[in-house]
């Protein structure tokens, strides 16, 4: 299984949810696995509440294209299309399943990897996939890195 | 440093200036919706730690387990499937039937001139 990582941005001053959209291709989708992913907030540092959450997806929303670069140069290119920068949020997202939440101080980042075998599984079917974002709207920005596996 | 569940499905680490040091957690995969929850440490995944509102504050709730998949549930899939087992790769089966299904009736609607 061929591994990919993903740097993503919000540096827009948008009112949305999502920060980073990862979907199954719509002509050849696969399954797609997050082992990890980290992300922080940007902005002059505050003491609001972020609330971090991972959510399942079934279609895009608006925002700008960017390639998942393998891990081993040797993989072939990646067949997810990931989407960052994103200014209208993706219609699922909001009542989109949570997988995970974490609600933290606004100054702090963090980072999560799952154990082999456990991580975050998309089914491979058409534009299923992952939104990692927020749980309220925020216009402030965010910066974070994602790595997944594509079956 | 805390030390790690045993056999935890994943970790993380939060690194907030406003604590002394950076925070090391572990997660369980709930095997009903594949979602992770973080568990309390040395609880053996009996006590889950959900978020509040409030930043590194949670609220502990007890843990549940399917014995049927013989593994950790999180409290939405024990309140939307009210105990019944729902296995995830199931859920996944079904989701991806659904379009195998939809392609084959596609090719027999062609088959018989509909389509």
């Amino acid at each position: 299984m061929a591994a990919y990582a993903t740097s993503f941005n919000k540096t827009g001053a948008d009112s949305v949810l999502c920060v980073l959209e990862l979907l199954a291709d719509a002509t050849t989708p696969r399954r797609q696995k997050i082992f990890s992913f980290g992300i922080g907030c940007t902005a002059a540092s505050n003491d609001g509440v972020h609330q971090y959450s991972v959510r399942r997806i079934t279609n895009s929303g608006t925002g700008t294209s960017v390639t998942p670069n393998p891990l081993d140069p040797a993989d072939a290119a990646c067949l997810a299309d990931a989407e960052h920068l994103i200014t209208v949020d993706p219609a699922s997202y909001g009542a989109g399943i949570e997988l995970y939440r974490e609600p933290l101080n606004g100054r702090a980042s963090w980072q999560w990897n799952a154990n082999p075998g456990r991580e975050f599984v998309s089914p491979n079917t058409a534009s299923a996939g992952f939104g990692i974002g927020l749980s309220a709207a925020s216009t402030s920005t965010y910066s974070g890195n994602l790595q997944h596996e594509e079956q | 440093m805390i030390a790690p569940a045993r056999g935890a499905h994943g970790y993380g680490i939060i690194v907030d200036p406003s604590l002394s040091r950076p925070v090391e957690f572990d997660t369980v995969q709930c095997k009903h919706c594949g979602g992770h929850i973080k568990v309390k440490p040395g609880s053996g995944y009996t006590v889950y730690l959900m978020p509040t509102d409030t930043p590194n504050v949670y609220r502990e709730e007890m843990g549940f387990w399917c014995g049927r998949c013989t593994g950790p549930e999180c409290l939405a899939c024990h309140r939307r499937y009210k105990g019944r087992c729902r296995p995830f790769e199931l859920w996944l089966d079904q989701q991806e039937q659904k379009i195998r299904n939809k392609l084959e009736l596609g090719r027999f609607f062609r088959y018989i001139g509909i389509g």
